[in-house]
């Protein structure tokens, strides 16, 4: 089922950033149909059957991108990212088979309030994030630092979690993100 | 107004006119070729490139133009063979994202500038099996009436109606929700603002 331009496509990526950079380890048959972009000090880890992709209307590309050498990205077993932005400081956690379509999830807030001490300490008040077994994460959608989904959560399109936790099996949506049905 | 006459007032327009007019063309004649359930209608304008993908249908109406807009291509996706796109006349859609997998009815002379159109909560992906439990919890038809306009960045999910002449201002989110015609929605959740005649 896979072609031969996405076979040579995940060897290339994996020889470059597992082997030459050392900054990503893949897990087996993880498949890469994109663009693949790694920066940064931190470590990164993905599982096995992951597949990286497009958005569904074939633009975009996924980046996981790390700032501090502390900081790490952790995806599970048979997790679909379409062009996914990550941005960490601290930490995140991808579980196993969920599906973030092109939205962005970051553990920090990556600069000061404080204009003098803007691009100093930028390490202060980072939070984790946690993103739960089969969730989902809508298009074009944001999971800021602190946000918790838990098991099965359904995140509509172009929503926001602000520092909250969300419980299993719910769906939520809006700007901040609220509950709309619990089951 | 002669024709030679409007050419010779605008001549760039007119010059981007007959590149768009002959770039529609090829656009028809490959979606000829791959795909038989794509039907396309005379004069088809595309100022870029048009993406369709999918097994199911997608009728495009007579004079429509299709453009680029935050440099987004404009595409249209069917998940089911059952799925529908259909797009009336003489409409203008810049930067169009289209995700089908019941129905997506757009009415005539609509003006669409980079709206993401869905009509399900969750895209499928590899892993999601369509059968009827899934379609029942998820997938809910859109339309779209006649002389509707949407602005930039705005969204249109599933379960949601445009009536005719209806208005959503830009980078508003609009689900399950209907716009009364001659109406005004923004934000999001898209909420009532005012009519669109001034009195």
């Amino acid at each position: 089922m896979i072609s031969i331009r996405d076979k040579i496509r995940t060897w290339y990526y994996i020889v470059k950033y597992q082997y030459v950079f050392r900054k990503a380890f893949f897990g087996k048959n993880s498949v890469i149909k994109c663009k693949l972009s790694i920066k940064g000090p931190g470590k990164i880890m993905i599982g096995e059957n992951c597949c990286f992709d497009t958005d569904p209307w074939g633009n975009g590309y996924v980046t996981l991108y790390t700032h501090l050498k502390k900081a790490r990205i952790n995806i599970g077993n048979n997790v679909t990212l379409r062009a996914t932005r990550f941005g960490s400081h601290l930490k995140i956690t991808v579980r196993d088979n969920s599906l973030i379509e092109s939205a962005s999830v970051f553990d920090s807030d990556f600069h000061n309030v404080d204009y003098e001490n803007r691009d100093k300490d930028f390490n202060q008040n980072d939070r984790k994030v946690t993103i739960g077994q089969g969730a989902y994460v809508g298009c074009e959608s944001l999971c800021s630092k602190g946000s918790e989904l838990g098991s099965n959560v359904v995140m509509l399109p172009v929503s926001v979690t602000g520092t909250k936790s969300f419980p299993d099996n719910s769906k939520i949506g809006g700007f901040p993100a609220r509950i709309l049905r619990e089951t | 107004m002669n024709k030679l006459e409007k050419f010779l007032l605008d001549p760039v327009t007119a010059i981007s006119l007959i590149f768009a007019l002959i770039r529609g063309c090829l656009i028809k004649l490959k979606y000829r070729v791959i795909n038989k359930n794509i039907k396309i209608g005379s004069s088809l304008r595309a100022y870029s490139g048009l993406i369709i993908k999918g097994p199911g249908k997608v009728i495009i109406g007579d004079k429509v133009s299709f453009d680029l807009s935050f440099l987004r291509i404009s595409s249209i996706i069917t998940h089911t063979e059952n799925s529908v796109v259909r797009i009336g006349n003489a409409s203008y859609l810049g930067g169009i994202r289209i995700s089908c997998v019941d129905s997506v009815t757009i009415g005539d002379d609509v003006l669409m500038g980079s709206t993401t159109v869905m009509d399900s909560d969750i895209i499928p992906g590899r892993l999601t099996k369509i059968d009827e439990q899934w379609i029942n919890s998820n997938v809910k038809a859109v339309k779209i009436g006649s002389h509707v306009w949407t602005g930039a960045n705005s969204f249109v999910l599933r379960g949601s109606v445009l009536h005719d002449e209806a208005v959503l201002g830009s980078g508003s989110v609009l689900r399950e929700k209907e716009v009364a015609e001659k109406m005004l929605m923004v934000g999001n959740p898209a909420r009532k603002i005012s009519g669109t005649k001034n009195q």
